[in-house]
């Protein structure tokens, strides 16, 4: 699959901002098999430059800062991806979920050093006894790591009400957890907590999705949003990506822009202003499939 | 050593101090470790042990030099009889050290030591630091990343900085790509680092190090990297993250005290000896939960020290902290530490602070002792200075608001002090006339509620008598003395390394009669707040003598000027509106009073006698130049010292000069016999230009504060979408 992504953010300010400080992450990701062909970054004001580095984990970061004063900020990222479908094993084929947990904690297994962070707890997704206990029943005793992480992605998805009202910006999953609703979001990171609670490395993924018009309708331009799901690490078979919200192993209809351990690796625009008073944030987002 | 499993994995990557924007942030061959602290313990046998590595900010340096300028000095004897080596070699290669680190400029590179701030239980030491050092002292707010450079903010503009020497915690360095919400940073600054533009000393990271959870591998690693076993060892170490470590820790769980396995702070370890059963059995719970966060150290029993107390010498244990600084591709040791005494071994261990006194620590030398000293040689030719503009602004903001604090503090403790008197004394009718006058003047200085002021008068003065302590102690009312005396406190705090050492604590000793315990603020009576103001006009005094005789004129002293001047025209426009408008009769001891509480009365009785008329008084008051407390001597001051302001020297006068001008000019055409002529019982010229000054005012120091003070505000994290 080919698709365009038009991705916009403008911040509305009620007064002048004299300084802003900023790191993105908003270009998609090049991945085995994800293509970035193009990818632009529309900044106004226009900063003087825009500096790109990788990241620790290998995702793009551009960083730039505003020194004249503004009272809007629009940032427009421009992406040409290709997608390929991924190469998923065999559920039932997959090595067993403890016997992966045992050779990354032993240190025994080819890879082990660069999953060996995602087992760890980060602050927006820790293990804990409230976690292993609501994935025991998808990881049976010598249950295969993929069958186990499909079966709790499902049971997120039948479990969880989908709510954009429900959480806010600081939602941890425990509390998601307890309260069993949320967006996708909170949905991934329940689930990377669950797995880091097994000793299994989970990671989590930003990036977009594909939406199908309903039946007979038009697409709709803009309406779409940015999404985020999980990764399960397979061993031989590496990272296999899950997606929660949607209870689907993702395919082509999903278009990765970062991992990390979870969501403040990868927060798309993150840094600071000052002065500003009052103001509002637009996103738009826009996944055209071109062929 | 992670890959070789010399290091558990865990504690690097599941560090959560582990941003990951310390990584490949400086080129490999960069020093990461300017300066490093080790807490260290001797054991009864004589034996040296390490309990804790220290290198984000690690403090003390400042606590060992002060220290060793009070032994010099108490012990002159012993010190010369002792010979300890000197300390200032150490500091002197530590300048060398952050100068050669510099990026560019490495002659003379521009070096600030960004502290936390004056809330901080460090900053005094920040301060000395910076002062010893010669770096300026600068805090988050102060510096600014523009253009890939980090700039200090001054008065004169923006100046590029080279090194900074931080006693801020890694984390809070950069709210963009470190902990995000924190305040003591600098926006931008991680960037301008990997950039390789400025240099922070220690590096960005750093604090990694000083991880407790890394101590039980610190001898393998030491093997590894230099062949050898550790010279110092540490006190045994288990990390509980080890599954043989956690279960000989939870048998042997009463010998040994617990901490957190990644963060260094100043909480105290925990004590299963001394817990309760419930509380063991949840501590364990906790243990076997995460075991990783924990680790168990087996206690130094400390050796101890003599410590005199006045009377007898008795054993106390000790702790200690020594410093290290880089010295090309080694280190060099600071000869000398800090040592802490208690009587009980266990109070030591709790935290840094943790100790009943202090103890300097001399190393005996064997040769000759170096004559070394932080100024510069006199073979290098210095190039003649005067007072540059080169004062942050933040500073400059501070000495004005000081000057404005303490004019205010000593106006309204001149005010009172006339009244308190009156109140006193007989009760006739010039005497009551005088008293509703004089509470009229305060309740405008804000020294008496208002509606307290009225209810006073009306009850009779007992009952006011009984309030005023109350309404001068007030902490809601923000012109109250309190509140006044709680603002020079914090500002002459927040600009200690711009005061000399005597004004300083001038200012600071006032501070103990402004914090009294409830039970003695309950016995205040009028005698008492007599006392008490009197120590602050003598104090103001003092402190207006020092910084007249003994400040340089640079901005530092134009802007506490400009606070004093500015205040003061307030002050006296205040009084005299309060008091002269309204025409009373008799009206000879109100002027009395004025004239006493505007500080003028011996200049009045010098020129005149005992005979009191309006139009002398006012015009010794407004009109008169040559009298220091007139307003305009004030004015004249204030419109000279905006002209000489940086960047003032345009052809058009900037918003503040004009203001100066233009209420010099009012004052100055003004004539004092129609000022003091009344009519219809009221003073109404003299009412119009003190409420033009009344207005006025707080307009110009408005304008000086933005042309010059203006700070651009705190930064506020973005919003992010939902998704």
């Amino acid at each position: 699959m080919k698709y365009r992504i038009v991705h916009s953010t403008s911040y509305q300010y009620s007064d002048p901002v004299p300084v802003c400080h900023n790191l993105l992450r908003l270009s998609p990701r090049e991945t085995a098999y994800t293509n970035c062909t193009s990818h632009r970054m529309l900044i106004r004001p226009n900063p003087e430059r825009v500096s790109r580095r990788k990241d620790w984990f290998g995702n793009l970061v551009q960083s730039f800062s505003l020194d004249e004063s503004h009272r809007k900020l629009l940032l427009t990222a421009t992406s040409r991806v290709t997608v390929s479908p991924q190469v998923v094993p065999e559920a039932n084929e997959t090595p067993e979920w403890e016997d992966i947990a045992a050779s990354i904690r032993d240190q025994s297994i080819d890879g082990w050093f660069d999953v060996n962070e995602f087992v760890y707890d980060s602050s927006l997704a820790p293990s804990g006894d409230t976690f292993r206990d609501y994935a025991s029943d998808c990881f049976a005793p010598k249950q295969p790591i993929l069958d186990g992480a499909i079966a709790l992605m499902s049971k997120i998805f039948r479990e969880f009400k989908y709510d954009p009202k429900a959480t806010t910006v600081v939602t941890r999953p425990a509390e998601a957890l307890a309260q069993k609703h949320g967006v996708c979001q909170d949905f991934a990171h329940v689930a990377i907590s669950c797995l880091r609670s097994l000793g299994l490395p989970a990671r989590y993924v930003s990036g977009y999705l594909r939406t199908l018009p309903p039946p007979g309708k038009e697409r709709l331009i803009g309406a779409d949003a940015s999404h985020a799901w999980f990764s399960i690490w397979c061993g031989e078979a590496g990272w296999i990506d899950l997606d929660p919200t949607n209870d689907k192993v993702c395919g082509t209809d999903h278009i990765p822009i970062a991992w990390g351990r979870d969501y403040s690796d990868v927060a798309p625009i993150r840094g600071v202003f000052t002065g500003g008073g009052q103001h509002t944030l637009k996103v738009s987002v826009d996944v055209e499939p071109i062929g | 050593m992670i890959r070789e499993k010399i290091i558990p994995a865990e504690i690097l990557l599941g560090h959560p101090g582990f941003h990951r924007a310390y990584h490949n942030l400086q080129p490999a061959n960069r020093r990461r470790l300017t300066i490093y602290a080790a807490d260290v313990a001797r054991s009864p046998d004589g034996r040296w042990w390490v309990t804790g590595d220290r290198v984000r900010a690690p403090s003390g340096l400042g606590f060992i030099l002060e220290n060793r300028i009070i032994t010099s000095r108490v012990l002159p004897g012993v010190f010369r009889a002792a010979r300890p080596r000197r300390l200032a070699p150490f500091f002197m290669k530590l300048r060398e050290t952050l100068r050669e680190m510099a990026p560019r400029y490495r002659e003379n590179p521009r070096t600030v030591v960004l502290s936390r701030g004056a809330d901080s239980p460090t900053y005094f030491e920040d301060v000395y630091l910076a002062r010893y050092l010669g770096y300026t002292l600068a805090e988050g707010g102060d510096l600014a990343t523009r253009d890939g450079r980090v700039m200090l903010k001054t008065l004169g503009g923006l100046l590029p900085v080279e090194v900074i020497l931080r006693r801020v915690s890694d984390d809070d360095c950069d709210p963009v790509e470190l902990k995000s919400g924190s305040l003591t940073g600098v926006s931008g600054l991680v960037d301008v680092v990997r950039n390789n533009e400025v240099v922070v000393a220690n590096s960005l990271g750093s604090r990694l190090a000083e991880t407790p959870a890394l101590v039980p591998f610190l001898p393998a690693a030491c093997r590894k990297l230099l062949g050898q076993e550790l010279r110092l060892p540490s006190a045994a170490t288990w990390w509980c993250g080890q599954p043989a470590a956690l279960s000989y820790v939870l048998e042997n769980l009463d010998k040994l005290v617990l901490r957190s396995a990644f963060i260094v702070n100043n909480s105290p370890p925990i004590e299963a000896a001394l817990m309760t059963q419930a509380a063991r059995d949840e501590l364990v719970q906790k243990l076997k939960a995460r075991p990783s966060q924990y680790v168990a150290q087996e206690r130094i029993v400390r050796s101890t020290v003599p410590v005199w107390l006045g009377k007898t010498i008795e054993p106390w244990h000790s702790a200690f902290r020594f410093f290290v600084a880089a010295d090309g591709d080694s280190f060099l040791t600071l000869p000398g530490g800090l040592a802490r005494t208690s009587p009980d071994h266990l109070s030591l261990d709790r935290s840094m602070a943790a100790g009943e006194r202090a103890q300097d620590v001399w190393i005996e030398s064997d040769g000759p002792i170096e004559s070394v000293t932080l100024l510069r040689s006199s073979e290098v030719a210095l190039a003649l200075k005067r007072g540059g503009n080169d004062l942050p602004s933040r500073d400059a903001e501070n000495l004005f608001w000081l000057g404005r604090m303490i004019e205010r503090a000593d106006g309204a403790a001149r005010g009172l002090r006339v009244l308190l008197r009156h109140l006193s004394g007989d009760e006739d009718d010039e005497s009551s006339v005088v008293r509703v006058v004089l509470v009229r003047a305060l309740a405008s200085l804000g020294q008496i509620e208002p509606g307290l002021a009225v209810d006073g008068l009306k009850n009779g003065l007992p009952d006011l008598e009984e309030s005023l302590p109350a309404s001068v102690f007030s902490q809601q009312e923000t012109l109250s003395l309190k509140s006044t005396m709680d603002g020079v406190a914090r500002l002459v705090n927040s600009v200690r390394d711009r005061l000399s050492t005597d004004a300083w604590q001038t200012l600071n000793q006032l501070q103990s009669d402004w914090n009294p315990s409830a039970q003695s603020l309950q016995k205040m009576d009028s005698t008492r707040l007599l006392q008490l103001v009197q120590r602050i006009i003598n104090g103001m005094a003092q402190f207006g003598g020092l910084s007249s005789e003994g400040m340089t004129r640079t901005q530092v002293w134009r802007f506490l000027e400009l606070g004093r001047r500015i205040e003061r025209v307030w002050h006296t426009a205040t009084m005299l509106q309060a008091t002269l408008v309204e025409v009373n009769d008799p009206e000879g001891l109100v002027m009395e009073s004025v004239l006493e509480s505007c500080n003028s009365i011996m200049t009045y009785r010098g020129r005149y006698l005992s005979t009191l008329q309006a139009e002398a008084v006012i015009d010794l008051l407004t009109t008169d130049d040559t009298n220091p407390r007139s307003l305009i001597f004030q004015l004249s001051r204030i419109q000279d010292h905006v002209a000489k302001l940086p960047s003032a020297n345009q052809a058009v006068l900037g918003p503040d000069e004009r203001l100066a001008m233009s209420l010099y000019n009012s004052v100055r055409l003004s004539e004092p016999h129609k000022l003091a002529q009344p009519e219809d019982g009221e003073r109404r010229s003299l009412d119009r230009l003190m409420q033009r000054m009344l207005d006025q005012i707080p307009k110009l120091s408005n304008a000086i504060s933005q042309r010059y003070l203006i700070h651009a505000g705190l930064p506020r994290p973005f919003d992010r979408e939902t998704i």
